[in-house]
């Protein structure tokens, strides 16, 4: 009997013309955006290529050990192309320095603003916003529909139970649904791999629980579909409340969620925290200045009645131990305004974690939020991208600047120098080849090799990391499915089948 | 009886339940976009006034002048809270050395990448996507509908000539889909108002430009429905057609054009710009290094009785001076680097809204985004400014240590006591003032893209007129 059911649904579905257009429109629609993700994946990684590329000439030609500064490049993820999240806004590498912050820059979206005017159509946004809005289209007359066409009456005069006529219309539409996008979609697949995007089989794992959570969200809209029609008598008027709950769903809860979380708890912006950061190092380099003329004058206090030859002697005898205490303090100091600046950065980040935690808490009510949180973590498009790489920039900017002192050390300063003369000057140098000359020194110009400089290493994710982020929205996708089907049981048993 | 159908359609529609529920959504969407994009100005405000008052704390107790490096922030505008663009997705700050480089970085969806996930309800994805949808919901069924339940048939048998029939529902259409909107969208003014937005009356005359965009683009989707359902005999048909429309127009022409024009022009990257940028600039540093050595060397006389302090105002002076050789090399660099880009951006650009202006979605948008200053142009007019900002900024820091900030310098301690430096007064600090697009500009802008939405407008009513002329109405 079931079997009948599903087989007279699906047939009715697949005669209608709404099937063809939903085939005719979904194969064109997964077709360009798998089509526009690769395309994207690819002239992101030849961007990264060729930016790697001209870094490396950089690096080549460098004559200063101060002056090395690295980049770290985000890397592209294979399932960007169907969720491309935070990915095109988000910066694309973050330029390595000794006295950078290592945050990420340069977005794709900040660099060709022209892409940024329509947005990129990924797979998610179509799932999210025009499937959905095709799988009420399939089922808003499910059940009101054949009772205004008066077949209800009909098939309730022979012996066939509600509860199995209801099943029957849910996994029929379904059966009905899946057909027009799983072709389609096996296609868009086929060109990724023809396409030569490279796919490991914990890709392959996470881009299967991408579609699984693709085909529950619009089981979830199928299943809204039929119980608002089982609790209405006519399908305009399903079709109406239907069309508003998707507008709410869809584009209303989700973005109210976010807005409401900025306002609950604001954080500062990025610019005051650089400001503070900016005034600290200020400062704290002016302090230095300071200390140091002081130190300087007390240094040189024993030698006012000394005799020129004997002044030498006595600055010769100390100076290293002098530089020695100067270069301490000044990495001091260097240390001080790092912690400090890291300390700041650290407080906004945690501030925003927090903001962003409430936000997505506040939006996972809406299952197109939930949908598309899960399938951003699955590709690791998410929220959190951002601060992945920001903390394995920083990771590498530790390791970079600890390659660039031990290479550089005791090269690392300016110095001007008299041998055997007089005046003032600050920071002096040992340096025998000056004789009665002014010697300009600049640090770090010793030659400059970068063999066995550290290598910046993208933070990866396994499949299982992937997915740990998805539970909470899945269950939430599954019990409001599961709501929504009783909502319909519910109400068709007590439906007017006349 | 033009009057008569008018009045029958409006009658019709405004009684419907559909109108009602349509009604309901369009009104709490729009107050929401209004209420939400004061709420976002107001934070915005608050956050952009925190950082220039941030900046001003820093500077107190400071010295010197030469250790300033100020950062400038673009101010949120009223019209950029209502109609997004890509105000979001550029660079809002820029650090402003008295010479050199400038590049506008913090785009707000990179500092907040939670805000790109939903991104925003602004009345731009609103006219869009929402009312466009309801706009067809609205007219499918016009004519293939009046077929349907026989009442065309009975219509027709009736003295009525079809043209003023047909005129008298497409008018009674569009006046019922736009003029309950103008509710919503009055009381979502006023509330920007209440909620203390500033809006000048240029804002209140490009905002109603805004407005005036929105409504011919949601008659040119109407236009196609009409259409649509006047070459259908099935209204379930025509909807299917129309959906079909409304996906290529607003989903894929827009973004297919983009993709097109990234393939047809070669621009040249970022990242290529920038190195080559910073290759000079080392080579020009090492340069400088070795002149300022030999200089060192040879004119600076720190012998027993030689004025030692003369010598480093000369070599102050001659550091200056190399800094702004440097600067007048990086300069030459950028210019040309730049304008390659942006003339290759330019064109790719052109091809690119050539071919998206075939949607009625495209034109919309970008007229919409233009009028708002939220366009393309925006990161450029940005930098522009800041540009002139740091010559303003460079001859303050020249007037005021008489150097400016050439990179190298030299701090002489003396022996002597001497006096405590004063520290500088922070609010002397020029103040970057940051002037919009100017109107003309703006809607010289616009005026291409309003003239092709009424264009499609006459286009597609036309079409629905004629097609109703041949219409089987039995």
């Amino acid at each position: 009997m079931l079997g009948t059911l599903i087989e007279k649904e699906w047939k009715s579905v697949l005669l209608s013309p709404k099937f063809a257009l939903t085939f005719a429109a979904s194969t064109l629609l997964i077709l360009l955006s798998i089509g526009v993700g690769i395309r994207e994946y690819h002239a992101f990684t030849a961007q990264q290529e060729s930016a790697r590329a001209l870094l490396n000439e950089e690096l080549q030609e460098y004559t200063n050990w101060h002056m090395v500064q690295t980049r770290a490049f985000r890397e592209a993820d294979p399932l960007q192309i169907l969720v491309s999240g935070v990915h095109n806004d988000v910066g694309r590498l973050a330029p390595i320095h000794r006295s950078s912050a290592a945050s990420l820059e340069q977005s794709v979206y900040s660099d060709d603003p022209v892409l940024a005017i329509f947005r990129s159509l990924d797979l998610t946004f179509i799932v999210q916003a025009v499937l959905s809005l095709f799988a009420i289209l399939f089922t808003y007359d499910a059940i009101n529909g054949e009772r205004e066409s008066g077949t209800l009456r009909l098939v309730f005069s022979g012996a066939v139970p509600r509860a199995r006529f209801v099943l029957a219309k849910f996994l029929g539409t379904w059966l009905g649904l899946a057909l027009p996008l799983a072709l389609p979609l096996l296609l868009g697949l086929l060109a990724i791999v023809l396409a030569r995007v490279p796919l490991s089989t914990g890709d392959w794992q996470r881009l299967g629980l991408f579609l699984g959570a693709s085909a529950l969200y619009l089981t979830l809209f199928l299943a809204l579909g039929i119980a608002v029609s089982a609790w209405t008598k006519k399908p305009s008027t399903s079709f109406l409340i239907l069309l508003t709950s998707w507008v709410v769903l869809v584009l209303v809860v989700p973005r109210a969620a976010l807005l409401s979380a900025i306002q609950m708890k604001p954080v500062p912006t990025v610019a005051q925290v650089e400001s503070r950061k900016a005034g600290f190092e200020r400062r704290a380099w002016e302090n230095y200045r300071h200390d140091l003329e002081e130190r300087w004058r007390e240094r040189r206090a024993p030698t006012v009645d000394m005799t020129e030859e004997e002044r030498d002697t006595f600055e010769d005898e100390n100076l290293s131990n002098w530089m020695e205490e100067d270069d301490k303090a000044r990495k001091e100091l260097e240390k001080e305004i790092a912690d400090n600046g890291q300390r700041l950065t650290e407080e906004l980040r945690n501030q925003k974690q927090e903001q962003e935690r409430l936000a997505l808490q506040l939006s996972r009510f809406s299952p197109a939020s939930a949908f598309r949180l899960a399938a951003m973590s699955l590709a690791g498009t998410d929220v959190h991208l951002k601060a992945r790489y920001e903390e394995a920039a920083r990771d590498y900017k530790e390791a970079f600047s600890q390659f660039i002192t031990t290479n550089s050390e005791n090269n690392n300063r300016i110095s001007m120098r008299r041998r055997r003369g007089g005046g003032n000057n600050q920071g002096g140098d040992q340096d025998d080849e000056g004789g009665g000359q002014n010697v300009l020194s600049f640090g770090g110009n010793s030659e400059v090799n970068l063999d066995g400089m550290p290598e910046f290493v993208a933070p990866r994710r396994d499949v299982k990391t992937a997915a740990s982020g998805t539970p909470i929205e899945l269950g939430l996708l599954i019990a409001q499915t599961l709501a929504c089907l009783a909502f319909g049981f519910m109400g068709f048993m007590g439906y007017d089948v006349r | 009886m033009f009057g008569l159908i008018v009045q029958k359609e409006l009658r019709e529609i405004l009684t419907s339940p559909r109108f009602a529920a349509t009604f309901g959504v369009v009104s709490l969407l729009i107050l929401l976009a209004f209420f939400l994009g004061a709420r976002s100005f107001n934070a915005e405000q608050e956050r952009y006034e925190a950082a220039v008052q941030e900046q001003l704390r820093q500077l107190e107790g400071q010295t010197d002048w030469l250790s300033v490096v100020p950062t400038v922030n673009m101010p949120p505008q009223p019209l950029a809270a209502l109609v997004n663009g890509i105000a979001n997705d550029v660079g809002r700050s820029a650090r402003v050395l008295a010479m050199g480089l400038l590049r506008a970085t913090g785009s707000r969806y990179n500092e907040e990448p939670a805000l790109a996930v939903f991104r925003f309800l602004d009345l731009e994805f609103i006219f869009l996507v929402v009312l466009s949808l309801f706009a067809i919901l609205f007219a499918f069924d016009l004519i293939s509908g009046e077929k349907e339940r026989g009442t065309l048939r009975l219509a027709m048998s009736n003295a009525v000539p079809r043209d003023t029939f047909v005129l008298g529902k497409l008018t009674g259409a569009l006046v019922a889909l736009t003029l309950p909107l103008l509710i919503p969208l009055l009381l979502g003014s006023l509330l920007f108002v209440a909620m203390g937005v500033p809006m000048s009356g240029e804002d209140w005359l490009r905002l109603a430009l805004i407005i005036v965009a929105g409504l011919l683009y949601v008659g040119a989707f109407l236009g196609i429905s009409v259409l649509v359902s006047a070459l259908t005999e099935k209204s379930s048909t025509s909807f299917l057609v129309v959906l079909v429309v409304w996906i290529i127009a607003v989903l894929v022409v827009p973004r297919g054009a983009v993709l097109l024009s990234a393939r047809s022009v070669d621009v040249p990257t970022v990242d290529s710009v920038l190195s080559q940028q910073r290759r000079l600039r080392a080579q020009l540093m090492v340069e400088d290094q070795k002149a300022m050595q030999k200089f060192f060397a040879e004119q600076m006389d720190f012998s027993e009785g030689g004025d030692a302090q003369a010598s480093i105002g000369r070599f102050n002076e001659f550091m200056a001076q190399q800094a702004e050789d440097r600067k007048a090399k990086l300069d030459e660099l950028t210019a040309r680097l730049e304008e390659e880009r942006r003339n290759r951006q330019s064109a790719q650009q052109r091809v690119a809204f050539t071919l998206a202006r075939l949607s009625p979605a495209a034109a919309y948008s970008l007229a919409s985004m233009s009028l708002a200053g939220t366009a393309l142009d925006l990161p450029r007019h940005f930098l522009d400014q800041v540009s002139a900002y740091q010559e303003g900024w460079g001859r303050f820091q020249k007037e005021r240590t008489g150097s400016a900030g050439s990179g190298f310098r030299i701090i002489i301690a003396t022996d002597e006591e001497r006096e405590e430096p004063k520290a500088i007064d922070p609010r002397e600090l020029p103040a970057f003032n940051y002037q919009p697009l100017s109107a003309a500009t703006v809607f010289r802008q616009a005026a291409l893209d309003l003239g092709l939405l009424a264009l499609f407008n006459i286009l597609f009513f036309t079409g629905a007129f004629v097609a109703f002329l041949r219409y089987d109405v039995r």
